[in-house]
């Protein structure tokens, strides 16, 4: 058996490219993650903040119908936003710099208008919320790299371009 | 890094001829690394080879340890020498104030603490050199099984270094501690007739690749490194779980000892004392759990395998499956045990679960990566 031969029998994958699979992976693994935690939190809150108004209503207290829309419109920009990592963990493979530079864009916007609405938050679960970010700008970093190792796949194997 | 690299008896590179006379091994990692080394074209493997071997001449048999036993005596551990000189001070001041308080209290962290360093030290161990091979530990090497030797890249500029013996099921260390000279032994077991490597079977997935490999830079130029067949245990487990056995007897003396000594029932110490036991059991309890369930530093690690060529590598290691060349690799260094390749937007990292030390397979590739990159 010759070079040739050898040449023309199937290659082995990209080990580079597993290992930024892996790292899209774990970037997956962050946004189910955060997504499922704080959707989790964000329901717990709407239904507990729920039954204190339904308590205040009952007792003949005086709300205040705008401060009600507000927390409501909070809560539920929050819910649809940890929906939204859920759904960016599924579609981080397919779809990996958009997704991964929306996630982190959309995780540290959310983290300031956290702090911007009531700053003495502002220093509360840091350190996971930096190990956080961290990780979804390596992840970042892995899309850019993953997506062009695919489209040079992609270049490689598409048939060649009719000539006139 | 590549002036600390020596080897022998493996066969690659060339530099498998014996350490000329009068160089030091250090010396002699020199001259291989100073060597130019250019990556072989198809259809002239083994070039290098002859080259480079012409060049020196191999040294006689040397008979120097035929018959001796080489002893790496137990360290002793000075930590524990003066925790116990400690423990004692404080016993002599009870004795001449007749006050049992420092002997109460002061006295069983660092006596327990001297008693766990001592028996948490690594023990003697004996090496027997015959004319037929190595016999350490229940296990007998002969001097054809020995595929390489293999000196760490920290291994002291001057005195004792350690050395691997590779050979085809794992590697047997000779410690820095031994009585004769590490050098001295080196040089004998250099001139020895070692044997010659020989590639192990390797997982289906990369047969064309090896074949491949093989046509293109001859079969000395390839090296596969299969799983170990078991990985060590978690570094220092013994001393921190000794540690924890120190610790929980002085959280016991604590909170008898008042009572019983000074019969004092009502004595704080004892609620400190009950504290530290709690503490201890806790700590205990993780200890004997990371003793029974064995280190595992990547999933199905038995199906790890690893193929450092020229051009490049490939690996099965947990999840990770795949080649990469050299020219794709932006950086690659050693951390923690461990070995890191850096590539484009990702890093791999190879754990301490081949059969021989990760060490050596690192010194392996950044040959290659360093040829490659020139």
């Amino acid at each position: 058996m010759g070079l040739d031969d050898v040449n023309n029998e199937p290659k082995l994958k990209s080990l580079a490219q597993a290992a930024r699979g892996k790292e899209l992976n774990t970037a997956r693994y962050i946004l189910f993650g955060v997504g499922i935690l704080s959707l989790v939190v964000n329901i717990g809150l709407f239904f507990f903040f729920q039954s204190q108004i339904e308590d205040a209503r009952k007792r003949g207290d005086v709300l205040d119908p705008q401060a009600i829309a507000m927390f409501k419109i909070i809560v539920g920009v929050s819910v649809a936003i940890s929906v939204s990592y859920i759904i960016f963990g599924f579609l981080v493979k397919t779809f990996p710099v958009p997704v991964t530079i929306i996630a982190l864009v959309l995780y540290v916007g959310d983290w300031l208008v956290g702090i911007a609405l009531n700053p003495a938050t502002a220093h509360q679960g840091i350190i996971i919320k930096i190990a956080i970010v961290i990780a979804m700008f390596k992840a970042v970093q892995a899309a850019f790299a993953y997506q062009k190792e695919l489209q040079r796949e992609r270049d490689d194997f598409a048939p060649d371009t009719p000539h006139d | 890094m590549t002036d600390d690299i020596f080897e022998a008896g493996s066969s690659d590179e060339g530099i498998q001829a014996h350490r000329p006379q009068g160089r030091s091994p250090a010396q002699h990692a020199h001259d291989i690394a100073a060597k130019p080394m250019s990556i072989p074209v198809a259809g002239a493997p083994g070039e290098l080879e002859g080259k480079a071997s012409a060049a020196q001449t191999p040294l006689p048999r040397l008979t120097t340890f035929f018959g001796k036993e080489v002893i790496a005596p137990a360290r002793i551990t000075w930590a524990a020498v003066w925790l116990l000189l400690t423990a004692c001070a404080f016993l002599g001041i009870g004795f001449i104030s007749q006050d049992f308080r420092p002997f109460v209290f002061l006295v069983p962290f660092p006596a327990a603490m001297a008693l766990a360093l001592w028996v948490s030290r690594s023990g003697t161990v004996r090496f027997l050199f015959t004319e037929e091979g190595v016999q350490a530990a229940g296990l007998t090497l002969r001097y054809s099984e020995i595929l390489g030797l293999y000196v760490p890249d920290d291994a002291p500029k001057r005195g004792n270094f350690a050395v691997h013996l590779l050979h085809d099921a794992g590697h047997l260390l000779i410690p820095e501690s031994i009585t004769p000279s590490s050098l001295e032994l080196f040089d004998f077991l250099d001139s020895q007739p070692l044997g010659q490597k020989i590639l192990p079977p390797v997982h289906s997935v990369f047969q064309n690749f090896l074949r491949q490999q093989m046509l293109l830079y001859g079969e000395k130029k390839i090296h596969v490194y299969s799983a170990a067949s078991s990985l060590p245990g978690y570094r220092y487990l013994r001393f921190w779980t000794c540690f924890v056995i120190a610790l929980l007897v002085t959280g016991i003396s604590w909170t008898v000892l008042p009572s019983l000594v000074l019969g004092d029932r009502q004595s704080e110490w004892a609620v400190v004392g009950i504290v530290v036991t709690i503490v201890a059991i806790f700590f205990l309890a993780i200890c004997a759990v990371a003793r029974w369930s064995p280190r595992r530093p990547v999933k199905n690690w038995q199906r790890s395998c690893l193929i450092v060529t020229p051009s490049g590598l490939a690996l099965i290691q947990g999840d990770l499956q795949g080649e990469l060349r050299w020219e794709e690799v932006r950086d690659l260094i050693q951390r923690k045990g461990t070995v890191i390749l850096k590539v484009e937007g990702a890093q791999i990292v190879l754990h301490d679960v081949f059969r021989w030390p990760l060490g050596y397979i690192f010194q392996r590739m950044q040959k290659y990566y360093l040829a490659a990159r020139r």
